[in-house]
């Protein structure tokens, strides 16, 4: 499990700027140790890119299901500055992603206000909430199918994002025999939670809510651990959150800020990332 | 008064059919459905109800349709 907080100037003024805005992502993921950068040809020089042009990194993950369940990520990096996530399944070695779902591209503020970026991840998971107090954050998690116990399987891929554009929840089948992938872009993710109309409070305690995806059979799967959310008004922003269960493990989360709220659900709910 | 403990309501899926992808389970959830006992007579997916069925459950589909329990 690792963990990385940066701040970075989501600034398109010049090549200059808009290379240190993508590069410092980059090298934010690479800090991470975990997940790891493949070999693609034609992926992005960051001592050369220009913003009209633009580039693309893939990463991917790096436990031991990835020779049998492989995840692959493609990060396209534009002007404005825009960020384009994608899962796939394979990648052709030249940049192009095999059973992949795109999580569409979403435009950050252009401001030279430099935002809080923050990482989570481990070989077989990646979670980010970037741009914290921008309006337009980007905040996901890209994880693997869970048995009950909350054992990672190979038999999918879990991504939840919201954008400034479009809110997805993306799954993404690993074995043969069914449907590729299993998307919800409508821009909610409002059949996917069972989620209440007020307050959880009882005393000091409160409830989180767990987000299940739509996958195999077209059955509901089980949560990833990335992304909780909770009844706005139920917890003070930016606090010392204590450790929440999941799968019977205690687990860190943070609640950093207001934004990216109003998933569609009533009430706009606020989002925990679990941080780990 | 501050928040000092977090619980998580979630759906857990049991049993596990995530250990047989490719043998449908009509058991997930807590709880059998049979679905020999399911009739979704005029249960027309759409807006509204229109066309007999109750229709509309809100969903970003256009709406769900509707199946009762016979038995």
């Amino acid at each position: 499990m690792a963990t990385q907080h940066v701040t970075i100037a989501q600034d398109n003024t010049s090549d200059t700027t808009w290379r240190a805005w993508g590069s410092a992502i980059s090298a934010a993921l690479a800090a991470l140790g975990t997940i790891v950068q493949t070999s693609d040809t034609g992926q992005i020089n960051w001592a050369t890119a220009t913003k009209a042009s633009g580039g693309y990194e893939i990463w991917r993950f790096n436990d031991a299901r990835q020779s049998t369940a492989p995840v692959f990520i493609r990060i396209d990096y534009s002007s404005n500055p825009q960020l384009n996530f994608r899962v796939g399944t394979g990648t052709n070695g030249a940049g192009t992603l095999t059973g992949a779902v795109n999580l569409d591209a979403n435009n950050v503020t252009n401001t030279t206000t430099a935002y809080d970026y923050y990482f989570s991840s481990t070989t077989s998971r990646l979670t980010a909430w970037m741009g914290v107090n921008d309006g337009n954050a980007i905040l996901l998690t890209i994880e693997r199918s869970r048995s009950n116990a909350g054992a990672e399987t190979g038999t999918g891929i879990i991504a939840l994002y919201k954008g400034s554009v479009h809110s997805m929840i993306g799954w993404i089948t690993c074995t043969a025999d069914q449907p590729s992938a299993v998307v919800n872009s409508s821009g909610n993710w409002d059949i996917n939670i069972v989620w209440p109309n007020s307050s959880t409070l009882i005393g000091s305690q409160m409830t989180a809510f767990c987000i299940n995806p739509i996958g195999i059979n077209y059955q509901v799967q089980n949560p990833p651990l990335g992304i909780l959310l909770y009844w706005p008004s139920d917890l003070g922003l930016a606090g010392t959150l204590p450790s929440v269960t999941l799968y019977g493990t205690a687990r860190t989360y943070i609640n950093p800020s207001a934004n990216p709220n109003g998933f569609g659900m009533v009430g706009s709910a606020r989002v925990m990332l679990l941080y780990e | 008064m501050a928040v000092t403990s977090i619980v998580v309501s979630w759906v857990p899926v049991t049993p596990d059919h995530a250990s047989d992808p490719h043998n449908p389970n009509p058991y997930f959830l807590r709880g059998a459905i049979i679905p020999s006992q399911l009739l979704n007579v005029a249960s027309n997916a759409g807006t509204g109800g229109t066309g007999g069925g109750p229709g509309g459950l809100g969903d970003t589909a256009g709406g769900a349709a509707w199946m009762y329990r016979k038995g």
